[in-house]
């Protein structure tokens, strides 16, 4: 680590992002806070605390859920995704503020210890009505604990893209212990069922936009490649790749990217090395294949990052046949320099 | 995302896909009748005319008021000091009939802080020795016993 290391390192676009976060967090409790005091002029601070916190915490959490699928469904939502890691750790700060002054509340004034008295005090794990939801709440907070602590490229290099995703995907096992801790929390007593209502639509966005794109990209990856000859297998024609940018295709193992560039086309492997992003889904810029997720860039010749950077992906072989493509799925180790198909051979 | 990634994303919003709904509409029904959201209405600030009795302790007062008439009945209580249970909720018992807890017993309403709350009593006639009890519903205790 040099002298010069940033541990973020700030453009102009998370400037922007986290102005925006910071604007939209403010004026969300600015609103709470009103609606709330106009409708219960009794409530206190503590209690207005915790509900505005749970809540907003709540909302950024089901947006933080979108925006995977949203991008994965429409290129356009992927400015949402650059920062996404910002999003995370203010949503687990919030939450933390509720979880804090939850126990403080709730726990604190009593002769057994605050963490203590969370599990102790009530212990009826076998009835709905009265479950312990609190505790689920803990433990969703713990998770979101750990994914904001990893959120660090540090933590993503050092815990390899591999295991930090599966270890960042119990984001999913702690979003559905918040709905407990909310149903049987909170909705126990306000039972008004706008409340559940709007969970309900929070909640049925989230799995309908998760199952459409996972079911999209499931289909994506089982397409079959009949034709094969010497280990090429056809794949598409070559006007169904645009200039300086890639089509995607699955026929083994990986996914794999083709793009058209400088009048050739060139194979890498589809897995961005910084978050696993899909890098046929990226565009050519300055020479470069950039990943859409957070701007990661690899020559389309050898699949290496631009010095002074160290990432490589591994190449592959393609050739045409007329206009026809044809990819080996067989890598190269990574890095390894390919010289790609020119195109006026198809003439 | 890799291919594994990807299965085990899909699969795992198959299985939300039941769990969630299934979590919320469990929970839903699950909700006790009478619900406890009464807790949560606000008690009507202004105290009735004519106070029938009054019992003081350490953190707080509690009287009974009524109206001239007789026609409605109230539970005025003065929280001097935070309580050491912020959830603390107030239960009208009736130790001849055997109720002594939360069992059986007639829910008033809920403290939260210091200030004053006053709750409608449901009777028609003025009981002169009833009995309260303040109740801690995240601990389950007692924490006081107010008779009149």
């Amino acid at each position: 680590m040099s002298v010069s290391y940033q541990a973020v390192g700030w453009n102009r676009q998370k400037k922007i992002y986290d102005r925006i976060l910071f604007g939209f967090c403010v004026i969300y409790i600015i609103v709470f806070a009103g609606i709330t005091l106009t409708v219960n002029s009794d409530v206190t601070f503590e209690t207005l605390l915790i509900r505005f916190t749970s809540t907003l915490a709540a909302l950024l959490l089901t947006i933080i859920l979108s925006i995977g699928p949203l991008c994965r469904l429409n290129p356009k939502f992927l400015p949402l995704l650059y920062n996404r890691r910002h999003l995370g750790v203010t949503m687990f700060s919030i939450a933390l503020v509720h979880g804090a002054f939850g126990i403080l509340q709730f726990h604190s004034l009593g002769n057994t210890d605050p963490l203590n008295s969370l599990f102790i005090s009530n212990t009826n794990y076998g009835s709905l009505a009265d479950f312990p939801f609190q505790a689920l709440g803990f433990f969703a907070l713990i998770i979101l604990a750990l994914m904001a602590i990893t959120s660090h490229d540090f933590w993503l290099h050092n815990l390899s893209p591999r295991i930090w995703k599966t270890l960042h995907m119990f984001v999913y096992l702690a979003y559905f212990l918040i709905i407990m801790h909310v149903m049987l929390g909170v909705i126990q007593y306000e039972t008004n069922p706008v409340f559940v209502l709007i969970l309900m639509m929070g909640s049925f966005t989230i799995i309908t936009l998760h199952v459409a794109a996972g079911t999209r990209e499931l289909r994506k990856d089982n397409i079959k490649f009949g034709l094969e000859k010497q280990g090429f297998v056809k794949v598409c024609d070559v006007e169904d790749i645009r200039d300086d940018r890639a089509k995607i295709f699955c026929p083994k193992a990986e996914r794999i990217a083709i793009f058209k560039t400088e009048g050739k086309l060139f194979a890498i492997h589809n897995v961005c090395k910084h978050q696993n992003g899909p890098l046929g889904e990226g565009r050519i810029v300055d020479g470069c294949i950039t990943c859409p997720w957070h701007g990661y860039q690899y020559l389309p010749k050898n699949g290496q990052s631009p010095p002074p950077f160290k990432e490589m992906v591994s190449t592959y072989d393609v050739k045409l046949n007329g206009t026809e493509v044809w990819l080996n799925p067989t890598p190269y180790p990574e890095g390894t320099e390919r010289p790609g198909v020119a195109l006026q051979m198809t003439s | 995302m890799i291919r594994p990634l990807r299965k085990r994303h899909i699969q795992t919003w198959y299985a939300l896909a039941v769990l969630i709904p299934v979590g919320i509409i469990g929970a839903w029904l699950a909700v006790p009748t009478p619900v406890q959201d009464h807790l949560l209405n606000p008690a009507p600030s202004q105290a009735l005319p004519l106070l029938i009795k009054s019992v003081s302790k350490d953190a707080y007062t509690v009287r009974l008021r009524r109206m001239e008439d007789s026609s409605a009945f109230q539970l005025e209580w003065i929280c001097h000091s935070a309580l050491t249970s912020p959830s603390a909720i107030i239960y009208e018992i009736d130790p001849q009939k055997g109720i002594n807890d939360i069992e059986g017993a007639a829910l008033i309403g809920r403290i939260n802080s210091r200030g004053i709350y006053h709750f409608p009593l449901d009777r028609n006639s003025p009981d002169v020795h009833p009995s309260f009890i303040l109740y801690d519903i995240i601990h389950h205790r007692i924490i006081d016993r107010i008779n009149f």
